[in-house]
């Protein structure tokens, strides 16, 4: 593929990749931000190559979801030796410290009630019901089985029914 | 309270979606950042780094190969050197060859003490 017309294909797909960029670091922009370029640089790098096995999409996603998990890593041993060395408390990346007051209610229990989840169990119900693909499509984007993608699927929805219905009485 | 339908939780998640979007950063601006990185992070040297990995794990080997050998031969000369069991002598050995040895020495059997003395006198009648 062309870089031309990669560059295009990829403009289209920003949007999802940014939200799935926002999942893939526990919603913070920051670091979302980060990953999305670094995977952007990957990709235009030819470090990160596209052989056409499945769409670009779930490449894509792919390649965001490895550079996020890279990058989560990078950042946690960071913030150890950081710790270690001044004893300064860090916030928590993953956590935006101003998530709660500039988000509607409804969205802070959604994110609070996917947050209670595996992380298994959030990335495949993220990519079913926020990115509208099929359990075959996120079993690939997170190298599990189908049947295991679909164990995940029906756990998480579960758990995350009971906890936005018990979050809703409360 | 446990049934809520996929259509409740895809709208729930719409609206997820619908917020981020609000806060996503531009596509250009992101490609832009990282296309000026791209060259460096292609990283030329890889194969330079391959090259001295493989020679560094061949010097290894041959280091192995060599101590192991050293050590071998190490061994067979130990081994040469070792005396059998049976030339075995203990370090005070020395001691006990003295002078007085034989006459403390117990008599042979079948033999009597005056058979020098006996043996003597018949000789000097003889000459």
């Amino acid at each position: 593929m062309e870089q031309c017309e990669l560059e295009r294909e990829l403009g289209q797909l920003h949007s999802e990749s940014w939200g799935w960029a926002l999942a893939c670091c526990g919603r913070d922009r920051e670091v979302a931000e980060d990953v999305l370029q670094t995977a952007y640089l990957r990709i235009i790098s030819g470090r990160a190559r596209f052989n056409g096995d499945s769409s670009l999409k779930t490449w894509v996603f792919g390649v965001i979801r490895l550079t996020a998990r890279g990058e989560l890593r990078r950042r946690w041993l960071w913030r150890r030796r950081a710790d270690s060395e001044t004893a300064i408390d860090f916030a928590d990346p993953t956590r935006g410290a101003d998530l709660v007051l500039e988000e509607s209610d409804r969205r802070a229990r959604l994110i609070r009630a996917l947050n209670s989840l595996s992380r298994r169990q959030k990335e495949v119900l993220q990519l079913v019901f926020y990115h509208d693909m099929t359990i075959e499509e996120a079993a690939a984007i997170m190298k599990v089985s189908i049947g295991s993608a679909r164990t995940h699927y029906e756990r998480g929805k579960k758990a995350l029914a009971r906890k936005l219905g018990s979050e809703a009485e409360a | 309270m446990n049934d809520m339908s996929d259509d409740e939780l895809r709208t729930r998640f719409s609206a997820l979606r619908n917020q981020d979007r609000r806060h996503e950063p531009q596509f250009s601006e992101l490609w832009n950042r990282a296309e000026p990185a791209a060259p460096a992070a292609a990283r030329p040297y890889a194969p330079t780094f391959r090259w001295i990995a493989a020679a560094a794990g061949i010097a290894l080997a041959a280091a192995l190969v060599v101590s192991k050998s050293r050590e071998s031969r190490n061994h067979q000369l130990i081994v040469t050197t070792v005396p059998s069991i049976s030339d075995w002598q203990s370090p005070t050995a020395g001691l006990l060859q003295a002078p007085s040895r034989d006459l403390l020495a117990p008599p042979s059997l079948l033999s009597s003490v005056f058979d020098g003395v006996t043996q003597t006198a018949v000789q000097s009648k003889t000459d």
